[in-house]
């Protein structure tokens, strides 16, 4: 850059001084031969007047030569008188013995151009004579429009030539002069207009390696001043929105890291772009792992493949619900979409949603509701059959209608106890339930519970010992505590023996009261432990049912206890009875 | 009014298995109650019953699987004719009972006069394929 800049400057010095010179040594060099060309004619045309014309007719040598000898010194230029054959009569240069020795000059050109055409005859020759380079006129001389003889007049051109070359050495050395100041400038020059480019060029280079702190420092009014403007402005336009774009980045990873929803990108060869942190959990890969595997490499799962398969090959989204086996029993609800660009399927996003806990939920309630149909359809047929049956004449049958009847008394009370336990679990689980809470002394509530359940106590012949310290109090809904008692001694008395005995006592617990109803009957075997509090859960169904219990007891408990912020629990061994406990805050 | 069709009711509520039995008795049937789904099964490959009044949610083996042990064995209580007793109630259940081989299906609470009835039609087409076997 530098160099061609500096070579152009050389080439334009070159060429416009090249051709200066050429024009005006040309010139010059013309304009001085005219010069003396025109003042040796009219020299010419006064020494024609002194030569007499009788002297030249009659051929008068001395006379003649006398005249030209004398003139020549004065006017520094060679004289020579040629007669009209050629011949040559006088010259100042020489002897008149020698001039007629002399060769006959018709043949030169300026002679013949003077003899033959009447005019002045003009030559520049090299003079074989004197050995330079000589200008030479020609006039011939006249009598009465009869040519006589020629005047010549030569002059030695050394001096003209001298002066030129002179010219020429000035030219010459002012063209090497300004050829030394043309490199010298052009070298400030270019170095002055390229020292801003390299810096741009390096700033520029930063930028490309997306490093914008960079900023170029020229405040010229010129093309680089705004060169430089453009591209401060261009680095601060991109960094700003680099700057936009890294955010929006950061805002989608984030919400692609935190999303519950497993999200899996994969290019259109079905090859790993990107899972987020969800689809790590649920199928035990790693990202890391992952990206740049096929999807049936990274997750081994056949179905899942096959959605994206069909999706790449289609370009239509699709939903599937696919159940996962391993690494644990899960329902996903597969979402996956095709990703277009230009119109052509480029990859494919796929939303992996767990249901699982939608799915249980929806299954408890369906089941939920199917044991409510059949816990309320159980009762109700045995009432219609055995008023059917004692209307169609078994009210004459003494031996049963009593027994039909207890029996319809029995299922209509188990029917009314039924639904008031739906309806206070139905109560419970709405959302505005509002407690009550007020210090309740839990001693007193047991013992008023206890009361109620009197009669049936003393017919079992239980013992209940009340151990709770008279000053206990908790923050609770006393009606609702009320319940939890009653669920319990009411369980602790159905499945205890004879003579069996129900304790009811406390301890301090995580800062919290830990109520604790302990009876000696019959246990819970272990495997149905985890069960108990479901509701319409029954260890044996029939026993359960015989003695009046709805299944819903204890999951009323557990709301209760929960509402209370507080949490249930059993510990029990088949045969050797059951510690039923809960928490409450002081 | 003694007849000789016997009747098995397999219910695990003894208050309707009761109800069944005593209707069924006082019509003259011979019947037998069981409440749990091995005793009933049990009580299938050793005797034959004419008629299996089944209910569906039982301790043990269910209805579905008592239904279709009664069709698919080779002990004597092939061909008994099995009315279901359920509060299953669902078109599905009803089509699950039928496919496993129930031949009719009493959603509860049912009618008791109409469960007879039931019966009584079941024995007489049964005693009329008797009568025409033995011609």
């Amino acid at each position: 850059m530098k160099l061609k800049l500096i070579l152009l400057y050389v080439f334009v010095i070159l060429i416009s001084f090249g051709l200066t010179s050429f024009f005006l040594d040309k010139n010059l060099e013309e304009n001085s031969l005219s010069n003396i060309q025109s003042s040796l004619i009219s020299e010419a045309y006064l020494i024609e007047n002194q030569i007499s014309v009788e002297s030249l007719k009659r051929g008068d040598v001395f006379s003649l030569d006398a005249l030209v000898k004398i003139l020549s010194p004065k006017i520094k230029s060679r004289i020579t008188i040629i007669d009209k054959g050629g011949k040559v009569l006088a010259d100042s240069e020489r002897s008149p013995q020698d001039t007629l020795k002399m060769e006959n000059h018709f043949s030169r050109p300026e002679i013949n151009t003077a003899l033959a055409g009447g005019k002045i005859g003009i030559d520049t020759r090299f003079s074989r004579t004197l050995g330079i380079d000589m200008l030479y006129i020609a006039l011939p001389i006249k009598d009465n429009n009869q040519p006589l003889g020629v005047l010549r007049l030569a002059l030695p051109l050394g001096d003209v030539q001298k002066t030129l070359s002179t010219i020429r050495k000035i030219v010459f050395l002012g063209l090497l002069l300004a050829l030394g100041f043309a490199f010298v400038l052009g070298y400030i020059v270019t170095t002055r207009i390229t020292r801003p480019i390299n810096r741009i060029i390096q700033v520029s280079r930063k930028f490309s390696e997306g490093d914008f702190t960079h900023r170029i420092i020229n405040h010229s009014k010129d093309e680089i001043g705004e060169l430089s403007f453009t591209l401060n402005k261009m680095a601060q336009d991109l960094e700003d929105k680099i700057r936009e774009i890294r955010q929006q980045n950061q805002e989608l990873s984030a919400i692609f890291n935190s999303m519950i929803e497993g999200i899996i990108v994969v290019d259109k060869t079905s090859r790993i772009v990107s899972v987020n942190p969800a689809i790590e959990k649920i199928f035990g890969i790693l990202n890391a792992d992952a990206q740049g595997k096929t999807f049936l490499e990274a997750v081994r799962n056949n179905e899942i493949s096959e959605i994206i398969n069909n999706v790449l090959t289609q370009g239509k989204s699709l939903s599937v619900e696919v159940t996962l086996v391993l690494p644990g029993h899960r329902i996903f609800e597969v979402n996956a979409v095709p990703i277009f660009e230009n119109d052509s399927v480029n990859g494919c996003l796929v939303v992996i949603h767990d249901i699982t806990e939608i799915r249980r939920l929806e299954t408890i309630r369906r089941d939920f509701v199917a044991n409510v149909s059949h816990e309320l359809k159980t009762p109700l047929t045995s009432i219609k059959g055995f008023v059917e049956t004692l209307l169609e004449g078994a009210l004459d049958d003494k031996e049963n209608n009593r027994n039909f009847l207890k029996i319809i008394q029995n299922h209509a009370e188990r029917l009314n106890s039924l639904v008031n336990d739906l309806l206070s679990l139905s109560y419970l689980e709405s959302k505005n339930i509002s407690l009550e809470i007020n210090d309740v002394n839990l001693s007193r509530v047991a013992d008023e519970v206890i009361l109620g359940f009197g009669s049936q106590l003393r017919k079992k012949r239980i013992e209940v010992v009340n151990g709770l310290a008279p000053d206990i109090l908790v923050k609770a809904d006393e009606e609702r505590i009320k319940q939890v008692f009653t669920n319990l001694i009411d369980n602790a008395l159905k499945f205890n023996r004879e003579k069996g005995a129900i304790k009811i006592y406390s301890e301090e617990f995580n800062g919290k009261i830990r109520v604790i109803v302990e009876d000696s009957g019959i246990g819970i075997p272990e495997k149905d432990i985890p069960r108990i509090f479901e509701r319409f859960y029954r260890v044996d169904k029939a026993r359960s049912r015989e003695l009046g219990g709805t299944g819903l007891g204890l999951s009323i408990v557990k709301h209760i206890v929960e509402l209370h912020g507080g949490m249930v629990g059993v510990e029990s061994s088949e045969g050797s009875g059951s510690r039923f406990f809960f928490t409450l805050l002081k | 009014m003694k007849n000789s069709t016997k009747v098995i009711i397999i219910e695990d509520d003894k208050d309707i298995s009761s109800l069944i039995a005593y209707n069924l008795r006082k019509a003259g049937y011979s019947v037998e109650q069981v409440f749990d789904g091995y005793a009933a099964a049990k009580e299938l490959r050793s005797a034959y019953f004419n008629i299996a009044i089944v209910d569906i949610m039982l301790p043990g083996l269910n209805g579905f699987d008592i239904c279709s042990q009664i069709k698919n064995s080779d002990n004597p209580s092939r061909g008994t004719f099995v009315i279901v007793v359920s509060a299953k109630t669902s078109p599905q259940d009803k089509l699950y009972a039928h496919i496993m081989g129930a031949d009719c299906y009493f959603a509860k609470p049912f009618s008791v006069a109409i469960l007879l009835d039931a019966v009584n039609e079941v024995r007489d087409m049964q005693n009329r394929e008797f009568i025409i076997n033995q011609k």
